[in-house]
């Protein structure tokens, strides 16, 4: 059986840690000065991590198998 | 000249730098450039803090029964977009530069997050700088663009929406100057059988 809901979820956050893969990539590879760019990586890092806490904390709070809309 | 601006620069370096090579300058486009990108990221933040309004009155007008943690959930996806985006855009601003060193300038332009160009220019090929400002939010805010005649590969060099470009068009101009100094007293030096 397959839960639609969950696979999205599952390709949202698939798609969201590449993008920030992406950006600590460009971050790190082209910078010119090492301490702004640790910096600026620490700061996007901190501020992934707390979403994706959150974020996980969130989706495990749901009942995804008795998903319902009542109207 | 160095000394006015090695010591601002001297902990900064670019792929491709040489080693004896000093930066002069790293230039960006003017902040106000990146606000106006941002402008749009805060649009949809808005959207965001609407959507969480409207999804509450929604609910509880048409009693729905709904987990209120999915609403939270989808709150959180919109939000981790938003910050995935104010980077994205950022990286788009901040690693646009223009990087002009006792030798050359060197033109990084990042389009998007998959392409980049670099293109530099050695000071002696420079013909002609041309500096402008146009607009009254540029003129109050002097920004402009430089326009660089070469006589390389590459007609012509645009510096974009750079903060105070008729000083950095004097700068270039010295450089430039410098630089075919130094070509024609190697020259000298050539003919005059030294080296």
């Amino acid at each position: 059986m397959i839960n639609f809901f969950l696979i999205i979820y599952f390709a949202l956050m698939l798609l969201f840690i590449g993008g920030c893969i992406v950006v600590v990539y460009h971050l790190w590879n082209y910078r010119m000065h090492n301490r702004i760019a640790i910096f600026s990586i620490l700061f996007f890092s901190l501020g992934t991590l707390a979403l994706l806490v959150f974020n996980v904390t969130t989706a495990l709070k749901i009942s995804w198998s008795d998903f319902v809309f009542i109207f | 000249m160095e000394n006015n601006f090695q010591h601002e620069y001297e902990d900064y370096t670019f792929r491709g730098k040489r080693k004896q090579e000093v930066i002069i300058l790293i230039l960006r486009r003017h902040w106000l450039v990146i606000l106006f990108r941002f402008f749009p990221i805060f649009l949809f933040f808005i959207g965001i803090v609407v959507f969480n309004l409207l999804a509450d009155n929604f609910i509880s007008f048409f009693q729905i029964d709904i987990d209120r943690n999915f609403i939270t959930l989808v709150n959180i996806f919109l939000y981790m977009f938003f910050w995935l985006g104010l980077f994205i855009t950022w990286i788009d601003y901040y690693f646009d530069t223009w990087v002009v060193t006792d030798q050359r300038i060197v033109n990084i332009e990042q389009i998007g997050l998959f392409r980049r160009e670099v293109s530099e220019l050695e000071h002696s090929k420079i013909q002609d700088v041309t500096s402008e400002i146009r607009g009254i939010i540029p003129t109050l805010f002097k920004y402009g663009y430089i326009y660089i005649q070469t006589a390389g590969e590459k007609e012509r060099f645009v510096f974009k929406q750079i903060p105070r470009p008729v000083k950095v068009r004097n700068i270039i101009m010295q450089l430039q100057k410098r630089a075919i100094l130094e070509e024609k007293k190697k020259e000298g030096e050539i003919l005059r059988g030294k080296i």
